[in-house]
């Protein structure tokens, strides 16, 4: 009977171990990387500022625009779109075709773009 | 079959009273292991959707606003969006805990803002939110 009491135990206290100390990384991880966001944005925001030249603001949307979209693509797992946001990928597809990349250097992303526009796909 | 019938049991099978505690002792090993990853697994999978699905929010809303940025083509328009993300990234600053250090670029670049904010009084944000943009521009200062 103590035996079991002490399995019992030892397996409750493992399992709120086991959360706890995954909870706690999983939590600093996240705060770390809105950390860097919040300083990337800040350092954006005066770069445009001190530019004040239409031109940046519009590499800068450009550059944002891709890394949304290329985020999206490497997205996993079993999620559905609101109506809000499959507009608003259809509108950044159609964005993305009347304005081709110039610069070779965004070519291999192509094929990696082109999975983002199905991401809205499920009904 | 009760507890007490499986020591009972135990003890037929192993002969010896110390093979019945060893067995308990591994059957404790296992079960913390076991506990443990389940811990950890339960977290990963109730947590990590919630997680993704934030991120996931936050894309489609950079993509909306980049958007609006290029299809208006207009620097006020543009410069009123980086205004808001600036004020709401210090504002996230602001509502950090203690428990880390600036990096020197990130000291750079709030001394910038604080610079760019004293230069341009008219972007400071409304009354209510200044001491919020205030205290996000002091981040790094006690944090070095």
């Amino acid at each position: 009977m103590v035996w079991f009491a002490i399995v019992l135990a030892g397996g409750m206290t493992s399992f709120y171990l086991g959360s706890y100390s995954v909870g706690y990384a999983m939590t600093q991880l996240a705060w770390q990387n809105h950390r860097g966001d919040d300083f990337g944005n800040v350092k954006a925001a005066i770069w445009l500022f001190t530019r004040n030249d239409l031109t940046a603001y519009h590499q800068f949307s450009v550059g944002q625009l891709r890394d949304g979209v290329i985020h999206l693509a490497v997205e996993d797992g079993d999620w559905r779109c609101s109506d809000n946001q499959r507009r608003t990928l259809s509108r950044a597809r159609i964005w993305w075709k009347d304005h081709p990349d110039p610069t070779p250097t965004y070519a291999p992303l192509e094929r990696i773009v082109e999975k983002s526009w199905s991401a809205c796909d499920k009904p | 079959m009760n507890i007490r019938n499986l020591t009972s049991a135990l003890t037929q099978a192993f002969g010896r009273p110390w093979m019945i505690h060893l067995s308990w002792f591994v059957l404790l090993v296992v079960t913390c292991v076991a506990g443990v990853q389940l811990g950890s697994r339960t977290l990963n999978w109730g947590v990590s959707p919630l997680v993704w699905q934030g991120e996931r929010g936050a894309q489609f809303a950079k993509i909306s606003t980049s958007l609006a940025e290029l299809e208006r083509n207009d620097i006020a328009f543009s410069e009123g969006l980086a205004v808001a993300r600036l004020r709401t990234a210090l504002i996230g600053l602001a509502a950090e805990d203690d428990g880390w250090r600036c990096a020197s670029y990130q000291s750079k670049a709030m001394a910038d803002a604080k610079s760019w904010f004293d230069a341009h009084p008219e972007h400071r944000a409304t009354r209510e939110l200044q001491p919020f943009i205030a205290d996000g521009l002091r981040t790094c200062e006690t944090r070095m």
